[in-house]
């Protein structure tokens, strides 16, 4: 009977792949580091790197001679190779180089793209590169990446990766794609402050409406979050995404830019990078000291908690707005709050937790190490995801943090799918052609809150032809907005009026065409290949002074076994591979190798032999056995 | 009879999960009403429809579907902005209400339509409160605006019971005509609070 075959199915369609072999990891993709954890035992917890380090600084050296080192290391030569080390490339991420260029000031890198265009490009290597943000934070990743599979053996099933919840559409499908870049399956996008409320809810198995103030190096998110009947939802969103601590060493840089006569650096990048340095170490200090010493140079000042606070209570008021209107959009009080939690490193400083205590009227949760506290939530969403958690009964809500629309005559936004919207959702939306024998719609979908669409950011254009040629108002295009779990957006647009039907379908990936991502993925392979390669050299290089060695040791001491054109044989062979291993070609070492082995062979039954007769005296031949 | 796509056993209507456990695909064309099973009405208990709600999300987000086939991953990510859409529009007692009328044929939010069957009288009334609110926010009188904002949040609850007897009695008209005046009421009380907001700002 057919029916046992009917149940077997096309490959690949069954229900659910089988039992996952391998590990997911959730890794937090911070500005100014990052970090991989995973639930290990029921409990996350963040993966070291071997010298016990969770914090990955997020920095990334493009060397001279095509090297690329990431983390402690790099930051060590941002100073002395600024422009080659890039650090904060989250504030880059998605962004067109005409955002950035308002962030340039202060900024010691060099940037190859021009005005207008879509993405950044970072020129390294001493000029001989250019990169964009999303190979540098592929680079971030491929390190955590490597320290999981290191720290938990085996090959990794995938990875839930944490985005600011106020990032929008092109920073979310940036952010996947250096993911996709670094070799890992992005299971899911998540936004960092419900990765927060995660690692605390369960921790806690807290029931109630939580506030989420996360301010990290670069960005600043605040989110309002119900947790009930184990599901987690996001009621509203709201932040800054440039808006962060790297804001607050900057202020306190600029005023000691300033007295050292050099206000904006002067165009000197090593100083620039030097003194914003000096600054964050001394604000470190002030955290739990009234007063410290910056010494850069012959530059000595004092620096009071004080005068920090004074210089960054402009930037931290910037953070009051976001607050109180994300309150307003989930219809709450401060006083309907269950509690405050503290997300980013920035929230240590004491005067952030001075404002918050101020705006929401309560002292805030910090028991959970605010640097970890997101990528331990992401693992335990990535532990949820992979099904084998013992939580099945949780779940995440999320909304899509900025409003989606489409601009409209005059350049008004119309509004498709509002803001705080929970996720997956979809919109349609029908239009009229408004001229007589129009043939085309010409569609531009922005996100943002502003009235106008050269207000809001552009995540696409796109051109729906062919339409009939008829009156104004007859021909109607049907545009549908999707936005997945992921928060990322498609759009449809379709025309109907007379039955026939065109339709675009547009993943707007801002910053990055689809043929780029393709050509750096090739790129990364090719690489691989050659990393590879390098690897296999220094392996056969190894081999080659291990076995060098060992022929020569043994020739100095029983030289006697072999006959004159024996040893010479031998001695050719060793001189061709002396030669030969400083070489660049394996495959060649490895030969030389293989010969010299030859070589020697008979040598090295001699010299067995000459072993074994010495044991055999006086003893069983089981004993010689097990010597054997 | 459909047929599951994952085993081939016969499925019948309505059914989300076969019994294989493979998530189906979603019917097309379904009322919000009938993607959350509950029945076709106005009067909604609210706390009953999210529970429902989330009882559906539970089951078809796609974060129950992240190692699933590309196929079952599909389904989970159309039922749930499915079940998302549904919820937006009937969680809100005016959009509900809307909603109602609109699979009746009654397009309250058409634009064009705009002030159709609206008593003159009302919108002369209503403009000349928007003037009022344009003069109070332009003198930033606090008090007055409280004043303003409490009468006319008052006025929109009395047209939502309003609403709720139409419905009760069948009466579509009066339904109509009272979802239109709510319009007026929610913009005014959108441009107080955006007044509010930026006040809060500066």
């Amino acid at each position: 009977m057919p029916e046992a075959l009917l149940q077997i199915g096309e490959p690949g369609q069954s229900v659910a792949k089988s039992a996952c072999q391998g590990r997911v990891v959730g890794i937090d993709l911070g500005t100014t580091n990052s970090l991989v954890a995973a639930v290990e035992g029921g409990r996350p917890h963040c993966l070291a790197d071997p010298a016990g380090r969770t914090l990955l600084p997020s920095v990334v050296h493009y060397a001279d001679d095509g090297s690329i080192i990431v983390g402690r290391e790099a930051q060590r030569l941002a100073a002395r190779f600024p422009k080659d080390t890039i650090s904060s490339v989250k504030r880059f991420m998605g962004r067109g180089a005409d955002d950035a260029e308002a962030r340039r000031t202060m900024t010691p890198f060099e940037l190859a793209s021009q005005p207008g265009d879509p993405v950044v490009r970072f020129r390294v290597a001493g000029g001989q590169r250019e990169v964009t943000p999303i190979e540098v934070s592929a680079e971030i990743l491929r390190v955590l990446g490597e320290r999981a599979r290191q720290a938990l053996g085996g090959q990794l099933e995938g990875a839930v990766i944490t985005v600011p919840a106020y990032f929008d559409d092109a920073q979310r499908q940036a952010t996947k794609d250096a993911g996709r870049l670094a070799g890992l399956e992005v299971l899911r996008l998540l936004n960092e402050p419900t990765a927060a409320a995660l690692a605390y809810g369960l921790d806690k198995q807290s029931q109630g409406t939580f506030a989420v103030f996360d301010l990290g190096g670069g960005t600043f998110d605040i989110s309002i979050l119900k947790l009930e009947d184990g599901v987690f939802e996001v009621k509203s969103t709201g932040g800054d995404s440039a808006l962060g601590g790297d804001d607050f060493d900057r202020a306190l840089a600029g005023i000691l830019l300033g007295e050292m006569g050099r206000p904006d650096g002067g165009g000197d990048r090593v100083l620039v990078r030097t003194v914003i340095d000096a600054a964050r170490a001394a604000k470190e200090r002030l955290t739990p000291e009234e007063a410290t010493e910056v010494v850069i140079d012959r530059f000595r000042r004092k620096v009071t908690r004080a005068e920090l606070e004074a210089a960054i209570r402009p930037i931290l008021e910037r953070t009051s707005g976001p607050c109180r209107r994300a309150l307003k959009d989930a219809g709450l009080t401060p006083a309907d709050l269950d509690g405050v939690i503290l997300v980013g490193g920035a929230t240590r400083t004491p005067l952030v937790r001075q404002h918050v205590r101020a705006l929401f009227g309560r002292e805030p949760l910090g028991d959970i190490d605010p640097d970890e506290v997101v990528a331990l939530g992401a693992a335990v969403q990535a532990d949820l995801l992979a099904g084998s958690g013992p939580r099945d009964d949780v779940l995440l809500l999320d909304v899509i943090p900025l409003s989606l629309g489409l601009e409209m005559m005059g350049g008004v936004v119309e509004k498709v799918i509002p803001r705080n919207t929970t996720i997956p959702c979809g919109a349609k939306q029908v239009f009229t052609t408004f001229a007589d024998k129009q043939t085309g719609f010409d569609l531009h979908v922005v996100q943002g809150e502003r009235e106008l669409a050269s207000q809001c950011r552009s995540l696409a254009r796109f051109f729906l032809k062919g339409l009939p040629p008829a009156p104004a108002g007859v021909v109607r295009a049907e545009v549908t907005f999707l936005v997945d779990a992921d928060g990322i957006l498609r759009v449809t647009a379709r025309e109907q009026s007379t039955g026939q039907e065109a339709s675009v379908e547009v993943k707007p990936s801002y910053g990055l065409s689809e043929d780029e991502i393709e050509r750096m993925l090739r790129e990364s392979y090719e690489h691989a290949d050659e990393d590879v390669r390098v690897r296999l050299l220094t392996e056969q290089r190894v081999e080659a002074e291990r076995i060098l060695a060992a022929t020569r040791a043994a020739l100095a001491a029983d030289g006697q076994l072999l006959a004159g054109d024996e040893r010479a044989r031998i001695e050719q062979a060793i001189a061709l591979l002396d030669r030969l291993k400083a070489g660049l070609d394996g495959g060649a070492i490895r030969q030389a190798i293989e010969a010299l082995d030859q070589a020697s062979q008979d040598f090295a039954a001699r010299r067995m032999n000459q072993v074994l007769q010495r044991e055999m005296t006086g003893k069983r031949i089981d004993e010689v056995e097990k010597k054997l | 009879m459909a047929a599951c796509w994952s085993c081939d056993a016969p499925t019948g209507e309505r059914v989300v999960f076969c019994g294989c456990g493979a998530i189906q695909a979603p019917e097309r064309g379904l009322d919000h009403f009938a993607v959350l099973g509950v029945p076709r009405r106005f009067e909604l208990d609210a706390r009953e429809l999210e529970k429902r709600y989330k009882e559906l999300t539970r089951k078809l987000h796609p974060d129950r579907f992240a190692r699933a086939d590309a196929r079952a991953r599909r389904y989970s990510l159309e039922r749930a902005t499915q079940v998302n859409d549904a919820y937006k529009v009937l969680r809100s007692p005016v959009r509900r209400a809307e909603y109602l009328l609109k699979l009746e044929g009654i397009d309250v939010a058409d634009e064009k339509e705009g002030g159709k069957g609206l008593d003159p009288e009302f919108l002369m009334e209503v403009m000349a409160e928007r003037e009022a609110l344009a003069e109070a926010r332009a003198a930033g009188a606090r008090a007055q605006l409280d004043q303003m904002g409490a009468k006319m949040r008052a006025r929109r609850e009395a047209a939502m019971a309003k609403v709720a007897q139409g419905f009760a009695r069948g009466d579509r008209a009066a339904v109509e005509r009272e979802l239109k005046a709510l319009r007026y009421y929610d913009r005014f009380l959108e441009e107080l609070e955006e007044h509010e907001e930026a006040a809060a700002h500066a």
